[in-house]
């Protein structure tokens, strides 16, 4: 567990950091009703909640591996005839669910993904513990079978259906057939009936797996995202069906090694170790940071061709630094595709900050505001609505965000700050992240559109329009000078 | 006996703290040893001498003022309401009886403030109690002020005389990853809540139509029509809407503060006979822009907006019209209509708004045919996004119209609705952040006089300013609409009833 931990902390920090980032958790009484209007919405509420201590990626870490130790005890007490090594399974594949999001960071719907998974595990093996718990007889079982799904499935979701349907299959075991009837009604019953009397957000088709995400793009479903979760549930299943440990040492040992051959090679094949979509991370955080020269220093060793990405905000650090633009030169250049099994579209990953540090920020806004009503409200979607509103000029619309960020955990601080600049719009001047900003700002207006395309918006706008100062100049000739030769390779799919 | 009296100790411990919690006020006092202060407190939402309702909910409010404890009294005569804390929620029964009471008279608003161990008692502010009541219900559609994505999306009803709300249509019950679907335009005929309709675009598509409880999808698509109905008018009496017809774009402002402008390229209007399943149309002039149908109360004319835009190219040209969108200026006009023979007049113009360099857009008439309300702003159809948007006032008698600078906002005051009795206003206004939307009331005297509008009152005072959504089209509405989501996506989901569209009405000589 603790190599686990280790090595999510060493390798994938900023995937943490970008989780919370992308991620809300207000402390209001209106952010917990709107999380219980959705089956499984308790599971997806305190989700949110433990995935803002990503904001430390340590002590988001430990408070995972702490709960992945819990849920090696549960196992053992729901199913103490299972190896340790096997224990260790799901966790394998729960730690896939994480490692393996990629650009799924910006794109999954589902509130607090990162613990969702591990907390509706704990849940479902809970159940199947509390049921070994109990007298084994009729008038225990068969009530807590049928309590099991009617309360668990709005808190729990799909994993109250799972947790239910493992017990189902223990009791199959032991011959106990009414609660295996029971618990077979409850599970297709009560999400049915849910649905017609209880939630009126979720369509039929997703009933059944409510607080589960969906990989899901465009209409293409991308199937092998739920691999892990598919190995987590046939996993379990087949405990179900242990009813006693084996005796054979040369079979035991055998087993447990194959069991930790394959925890390595799926955590080895599920974790995403892209070099680009770490880089674009890193250099985007660093980018929040106003940390210009980290940024070039990441963009320096890109291994291999970097993503558009990469370089638009590789120039735009450049340009902060008052760097020659012969130095740009000396940086990789390219137009690699973001590796993700879907066409990524930058507006909806680093394009908004883009668009605020290019003087743009009613497309940054926007973007945001799309965003944030597809996939949802993100700290850092308020962040960025809150700085646009101040560079606009509209104050009280800066306000309506800070309140809602003063509502987080981490977050309050950084609203302060900012709520500070809307009665004191002067201050605006001064502060480290807006007043580079202000140079590239302008007064004309024009009605037009980006089509998603972010970076030939960028050059069409800031070189065909009149009026441009010699900053966004600057700036659209570092874009045109790849453009240049690679017009094709701008245009994203 | 010492188990039960302890038992009996922890009960009655139990209910004197949750009592108090549930009914929202405690039984406290306000100090008798305070300083006067001479400024009124900062309250959200902003309460302070407006008129109300006498059947409206409770009137919740929080203190804005820094305070470490806060009582607000609300009184008249001898009955009064007394809540404690930094957030006043009175309890509705009480209330009832306090505004039952004062009808044609005002509450008395007292806020005590502690801070730094002192109370401090801030200048009283007044609620003025109307007699006249305003309608029960309230819908409007719940929406993120997106531009183009949306995603959870839906139609809410909401009591206005408690804190009661239910969703009529929610667009997720039809919505899949794969296609996803968009609600609008809820309308009713003549505020009853069985005469409903709203349109879904995208995945299953159609306009949905109740009609004294029979159920139906529309599916107004033709080969004649520019696109199905869009902004709807029931006719008042019979089975007719008229719609406008849009082909509409958007595009976005690089530093303009209104951000979006959504325009149309071209726009007719319609009429659609409900039970015939039939489609004319009404007006389709070269050069116009036609939209926003609204029907006098006694269903013998028919109000629109209409712009006139010549295209420079010799087809439609969306960068053209893109480009020259602040040269939409829109008039507001009306034909006769003959109800016998469903057939239209002229177009006669009732509001010249470009000669006042300004567009006019969503004219609505009072119950009582003489005040017609509607938007004013500096160009486009689309004023919910023009934070220089206002309301108007024409009466229709002497042709004199105005801004109800009583209600009328340094931000966008836009979609508006009459109440059944013509005495109440609810529209749309993004007063206190420029972003979302919120319903604001405000009373119409006879002789067209506005109050200071109040904000839908809400169980918790701050619940608006945590909301991240809009409230969008506030239709007031005589009672509750019977009709579970479930039961409309079940609608929805099947296949629409086509229409059939006949040569347009002809139009009798004036």
């Amino acid at each position: 567990m603790l190599l686990l931990g280790l090595l999510l902390i060493s390798l994938e920090a900023d995937v943490l950091y970008e989780a919370q980032n992308q991620n809300l958790f207000l402390h209001t009484p209106l952010f917990f009703e709107q999380q219980m209007m959705k089956a499984g919405g308790f599971l997806t509420w305190m989700g949110s909640y433990l995935t803002q201590y990503f904001f430390y990626p340590a002590l988001g870490v430990s408070i995972l591996c702490l709960l992945w130790g819990f849920f090696i005890w549960l196992i053992h007490k729901a199913f103490p005839n299972t190896w340790l090594p096997f224990a260790l399974l799901p966790i394998g594949c729960l730690l896939v669910t994480i490692v393996d999001m990629g650009y799924w960071v910006y794109y999954l719907k589902l509130p607090g993904h990162s613990f969702d998974t591990t907390l509706g595990a704990i849940a479902a093996i809970g159940l199947v513990a509390i049921y070994r718990c109990l007298p084994q007889r009729l008038a225990y079982t068969l009530p807590f079978t049928l309590i099991a799904v009617i309360i668990g499935y709005p808190i729990f979701g799909f994993y109250a259906l799972w947790g239910t349907l493992l017990i189902g299959l223990l009791a199959t075991a032991k011959k106990q057939w009414t609660v295996t009837v029971v618990a077979a009604i409850d599970v297709v019953s009560v999400p049915l009936l849910a649905y017609h009397l209880l939630y009126h957000e979720t369509n039929m088709v997703y009933i059944y797996w409510a607080s589960l995400p969906m990989y899901s793009h465009n209409g293409e479903q991308y199937a092998n995202y739920y691999l892990p979760y598919i190995a987590l549930v046939v996993c379990t299943v087949g405990w179900c069906f242990i009813s006693h440990p084996l005796s054979n040492r040369k079979w035991v040992l055998f087993g447990r090694c194959g069991a930790i051959l394959l925890l390595i090679i799926g955590i080895i094949i599920g974790w995403n170790r892209n070099d680009n979509f770490h880089r674009e991370l890193s250099m985007s955080h660093n980018m929040e940071r106003q940390q210009w020269e980290d940024m070039l220093t990441t963009a320096q060793h890109v291994k291999g061709e970097p993503t558009r990405a990469i370089c638009l905000m590789k120039n735009i650090a450049l340009l902060r630094l008052g760097r020659d633009r012969k130095e740009m030169l000396t940086f990789p250049e390219g137009s690699k595709r973001p590796d993700a099994p879907f066409s990524i579209r930058m507006v909806h990953t680093i394009g908004k900050q883009v668009y605020l540090q290019y003087g743009i920020p009613n497309y940054c806004y926007r973007w945001c505001m799309e965003d944030g009503v597809e996939y949802g409200w993100t700290v850092e979607r308020l962040k960025l609505m809150t700085l646009c509103s101040l560079l606009n000029g509209e104050p009280t619309a800066a306000r309506r965000f800070t309140a809602l960020l003063k509502k987080t955990t981490f977050h309050k601080d950084w609203a302060k700050q900012y709520e500070a600049c809307t009665h004191n719009p002067k201050l605006v001047l001064g502060d480290e992240a807006l007043s580079p900003i202000l140079p590239y700002l302008r007064d004309d207006n024009f009605l037009t559109s980006d089509q998603s395309q972010l970076e030939l918006f960028l050059f069409e706008h800031l070189l065909g329009t009149p009026n441009n100062n010699r900053q966004q100049e600057e700036l659209a000739q570092r874009t045109m000078f790849y453009y240049r030769s690679n017009h094709q390779k701008l245009v994203e799919p | 006996m010492k188990q039960r009296s302890l038992f009996l100790l922890i009960v009655f411990g139990w209910l004197s703290v949750v009592i108090p919690m549930l009914t929202g006020c405690s039984p406290a006092k306000p100090p008798q040893h305070y300083e006067q202060s001479n400024m009124q407190p900062r309250i959200y939402p902003d309460y302070i001498d407006v008129t109300i309702p006498v059947n409206i909910a409770p009137l919740c409010l929080e203190l804005l003022n820094e305070a470490s404890e806060a009582i607000t009294r609300y009184s008249y005569g001898d009955t009064e309401i007394i809540c404690e804390g930094l957030k006043a929620r009175p309890d509705i029964d009480a209330w009832k009886a306090l505004t039952s009471k004062s009808q044609g008279q005002s509450i008395q608003v007292e806020v005590f403030a502690k801070n730094n161990g002192k109370w401090v008692r801030f200048k009283p502010f007044h609620l003025y109690v109307s007699k006249d009541s305003i309608d029960p219900w309230l819908s409007y559609r719940l929406i993120s002020p997106s531009y183009v994505s949306y995603e959870e999306l839906t139609i809410n009803q909401r009591c206005l005389e408690n804190f009661d709300e239910a969703c009529i249509v929610d667009n997720m019950l039809c919505s899949t990853e794969e296609g996803g679907q968009c609600v609008n335009c809820h309308s009713y005929q003549q505020n009853n809540p069985q005469r409903m309709q709203f349109h879904a675009r995208q995945a299953n598509g159609g306009t949905f139509i109740a009609y004294d409880g029979q159920l139906e999808k529309v599916d107004m698509r033709h080969d004649s029509l520019l696109s199905s109905g869009v902004y709807p008018a029931w006719h008042p009496t019979q089975k007719l809407i008229a719609y406008s017809t849009n082909r509409t774009m958007q595009a976005f402002h690089t530093a303009d503060p209104n951000k979006i402008e959504v325009l149309d390229s071209e726009s007719d209007l319609i009429l659609y006979d409900i039970d015939r399943h039939e489609v004319r149309t009404i007006e389709q002039q070269p050069n116009e822009l036609e939209i926003f149908p609204t029907w006098a109360p006694d269903g013998r004319s028919l109000y629109f907006c209409s712009a006139h835009y010549e295209y420079k190219a010799d087809s439609i040209d969306l960068e053209e019209i893109t480009m020259r969108a602040k040269e939409l200026k829109y008039n507001i006009y009306r034909k006769s209509f003959d109800p016998n023979t469903k057939t239209f007049g002229e177009r006669e113009l009732v509001f010249c708004a470009d000669t006042l360099n300004m567009s006019a857009t969503l004219p609505r008439i009072s119950p009582d045919g003489r005040w017609l309300l509607f938007t004013m702003g500096e160009w486009g159809c689309f004023h919910i996004w023009h934070h220089d948007a206002d309301l108007w006032m024409m009466d229709l008698a002497t042709k004199e119209a105005c801004p109800l600078e009583g209600m009328n906002s340094d931000d966008t005051d836009s979609y508006h609705s009459w109440s059944s009795n013509g005495r109440w206003v609810v529209f749309s206004s993004r007063r206190y952040d420029g972003v979302f939307t919120r319903p604001f009331i405000a009373h119409i005297d006879a002789n067209g006089h506005s109050s200071k509008p109040f904000e839908l009152p809400m169980a918790d005072p701050d619940r608006h300013r945590q909301l991240m959504k809009s409230y969008n089209v506030p239709e007031l509405m005589s009672g509750k609409v019977d009709l579970r989501p479930q039961k409309v996506a079940s609608i929805l989901k099947g296949n629409g009833t086509a229409v059939s569209y006949q040569s347009p009405y002809s139009t009798k000589e004036n």
